[in-house]
């Protein structure tokens, strides 16, 4: 390993052309014996600079020698923001909204040694060599279909569907009906029905998918070809809509908010769009199901708020404090988990009828139900690239292209990537 | 017959002449002073160009992820990944497929419409400045413009639709997205090219188009036999700049299709740009970077050596 910090930064810089301008600096000693800890966080309209400031506010008053700071990365986002900042040797102290990876761990500081570390949600599945990089607050639940109640009811289906088999012969009645089956759209949210099809089945069958497909020990057509298969067979029949590719996400989501679709596959964010929308349409939500023979289909879910505290900070105690108190304290949890549509068992907010239905769902799916979607996390991680090359090849499948050529582009992808 | 043997002797004289001259010699001082006026530029050239390509190549060689101040040496790794990655040579196909038709179809709609308003009046003045317009417009909303417009519920379509005809997949489907990316690149870029030429065509002395009218050469003929030898190194600069500005296009296609649908629009900019950040593998980003730097430079010599003959014509 070579240690080469000027060379690397130096060069960071120059041959790609970051800037060092943007963020504040880190963390730091104030002249009155204060510990400032700098939290980088992703800020968005839900999440504002105020809201993040309040979050923190009863931490500061309980612990006066230490000042929080939100430092903002502004449109590049969290995730594009740390490696920039610690080329430029200003990383900050602690940062939300970014998974530990196997590229990213070395940065960070293994905090194995906390209990609210190793309990948090879903703490075992994001380690890495067996290490527990991150805490978080709770649950983005992302194998899910809402659903359309009175579209279902016009089209006679009495109960939400327990197999993919029961959900294509629903399909079939919808399209009977009248009514486009399947909202999707093009951008990144292409994918998300194929893997809400095929994700529940393919882990339920190979719990260590993603370590034996990085490993090159399992072929995507061979795990994976029957859901591209079913999926191709929905659309050639005119279950999805016939626009996706030319559908942006708030325009898909509002498509199904208007009632305009019969089945919505998206995560449990959407929840919050329901609460927020004007009249929408009569909304459900079940759990996506397996192909027949599955006992218990796998749940695709990611950590919400994950913080990780890096390795450069010289506060790293002061740190360990703030994300102890971020991801323990019930008002805090509560606050970050209701901002943002998020869930936890045992943690309870004012809900609507399909949050609490969601609820339902997240009580009921046993921990080791858990998978990560897309590239995955912690030591479950595909190889870089696959969230955006499963993205593509579903594009091309609604474009017309057949099942057979989408999984041979998945195996020779899996071919140049593995290894 | 057009002849122009005479000016073109008289030019070969001067040449001979100046060259059996003795160079006048130069003092000490003044090659300091020359020395010293042109070192800012050398110093900025050096920095902000020598420097970072070879810090490039050296990140080239290496696993570096952009998250790590740590990274190993990987020799040519990255190298050998690039040329089997299929995503990256979709990339490169799709953008040799844009640099060679768009740089043909800039250039013979530039010269084309260059030859019809290069003439002084102020309908030609009107129509040079809406031709010319596009390309001052950032290729960023150049991009958003037109997908809103070609959009499958865009005004284009929309007025197809009040014609009862139905939506055409602009930007939907891998072919048409393609035919697009490359038609909203003419069209935003061939205004440059058309303002080069006019230039050109305007150094051409008239004197050549007085006498081929005098010898009753058509429009044609003269643009032909006059006018498009006469800018032969006008036509060099033209095409060299458009086949390098289009094998770094980037910014249009971001915001027209974002490299889709089912990525068949991505250019290899786009694609070292997505590895090096949205993947974290700036090794893998700087490999294919160093290697655009060749291919474009290899591309950018080759046609500036080819174009050789028909530049000589002019200068001898």
């Amino acid at each position: 390993m070579i240690d080469k910090r000027k060379l690397v930064a130096v060069g960071a810089l120059a041959a790609v052309g970051l800037g060092l301008a943007g963020c504040a600096t880190g963390g730091g000693d104030e002249g009155d014996g204060k510990q400032t800890v700098s939290l980088l966080v992703n800020v968005t309209p839900n999440l504002t600079e105020e809201w993040w400031n309040d979050l923190v506010k009863p931490f500061e008053d309980a612990n006066p020698d230490i000042d929080v700071t939100i430092q903002n990365p502004g449109a590049e986002g969290v995730a594009a923001a740390v490696p920039r900042l610690l080329a430029a040797g200003e990383a900050p102290d602690v940062v939300e909204s970014l998974p530990p990876s196997t590229e990213l761990a070395p940065e960070l500081v293994d905090l194995s040694q906390y209990d609210w570390a190793t309990e948090a949600p879903l703490a075992e599945q994001y380690t890495i060599d067996g290490k527990y990089y991150m805490a978080g607050i709770g649950l983005q639940v992302q194998s899910l279909w809402f659903y359309n109640k009175d579209a279902f009811a016009a089209a006679g289906i009495t109960e939400t569907p327990t197999t993919v088999e029961e959900l294509g012969a629903d399909l079939a009645k919808l399209k009977e009906a009248g009514w486009t089956g399947i909202q999707t759209g093009g951008d990144w949210m292409s994918s998300y029905a194929l893997q809400t099809v095929g994700l529940p089945t393919v882990i339920a069958d190979n719990p260590d998918w993603y370590q034996k497909m990085s490993a090159g020990e399992l072929t995507f057509s061979k795990t994976y070809g029957d859901s591209v298969k079913e999926y191709a067979d929905w659309i050639a029949k005119g279950y999805v809509n016939d626009d996706a590719l030319g559908i942006k996400y708030t325009d898909a989501e509002q498509n199904f908010l208007d009632g305009k679709a019969a089945l919505y596959p998206m995560g449990s964010w959407f929840v919050a769009s329901e609460a927020a929308a004007t009249d929408p349409a009569n909304i459900g939500v079940f759990r996506a199901p397996a192909f027949e023979g599955t006992d218990q289909p796998a749940m695709g879910a990611n950590i919400a708020s994950p913080y990780v505290i890096m390795k450069e900070s010289k506060h790293q105690d002061a740190a360990a404090k703030l994300v102890e108190y971020l991801v323990t304290d019930k008002d805090a949890i509560l606050n970050q988990l209701k901002v943002d549509g998020n869930y936890r068992a045992g943690y309870d907010y004012e809900m609507g009828d399909l949050g609490t239905e969601l609820l339902d769902i997240v009580t009921n799916t046993p921990d080791d139900a858990y998978t990560p979607t897309g590239q995955g996390y912690g030591e479950r991680t595909l190889p870089t690239g696959y969230s955006t090359e499963i993205n593509a090849q579903t594009q091309a499948l609604l474009g017309g292209t057949s099942a057979d050529d989408v999984d041979k582009a998945m195996d020779d992808w899996f071919t140049a990537n593995v290894g | 017959m057009l002849t122009d043997n005479a000016p073109s002797a008289t030019v070969r004289a001067a040449v001979i002449d100046t060259g059996s001259r003795r160079r006048p010699s130069v003092r000490w001082g003044d090659r300091l002073a020359g020395l010293a006026m042109a070192a800012p530029a050398v110093v900025v050239f050096v920095a902000m160009f020598i420097v970072p390509m070879i810090l490039a190549f050296v990140l080239s060689l290496t696993d570096w992820n952009g998250y790590s101040l740590r990274f190993d040496f990987i020799g040519l790794e990255n190298y050998r990944f690039a040329f089997r990655n299929p995503r990256t040579i979709d990339a490169a196909v799709f953008t040799a497929v844009i640099a060679v038709v768009g740089t043909i179809l800039c250039n013979a709609l530039g010269l084309a419409l260059a030859a019809l308003v290069s003439a002084p009046g102020r309908a030609n003045t009107v129509l040079r400045t809406i031709f010319f317009y596009p390309y001052i417009i950032s290729a960023l909303i150049i991009g958003f413009l037109w997908s809103a417009l070609l959009a499958p519920h865009g005004a284009v379509n929309g007025v197809l639709a009040g014609l009862g005809a139905g939506p055409v997949p602009f930007l939907t489907d891998p072919a048409f997205a393609k035919a697009t990316v490359i038609l909203t690149i003419v069209w935003a870029h061939f205004g440059f090219n058309m303002i080069l030429y006019i230039a050109g065509i305007k150094s051409v002395p008239t004197e050549f188009y007085e006498a081929a009218t005098v010898d009753g050469a058509s429009r044609w003929q003269q643009f032909r036999s006059i006018t498009v030898p006469m800018i032969a190194p006008v036509v060099t600069v033209n095409l060299v700049l458009t086949l390098v500005g289009l094998l770094k296009v980037y910014d249009v296609v971001l915001a027209l299709t974002d490299g889709g649908p089912a990525a068949s629009t991505q250019t290899i900019v786009y694609q070292i740009l997505k590895d090096s950040f949205a993947q974290s593998r700036l090794g893998l980003g700087a490999a294919q970077s160093v290697v655009l730097l060749v291919i474009t430079a290899a591309i950018g010599l080759a046609v500036t050596f080819a174009r050789r003959g028909a530049e000589r014509k002019v200068t001898d």
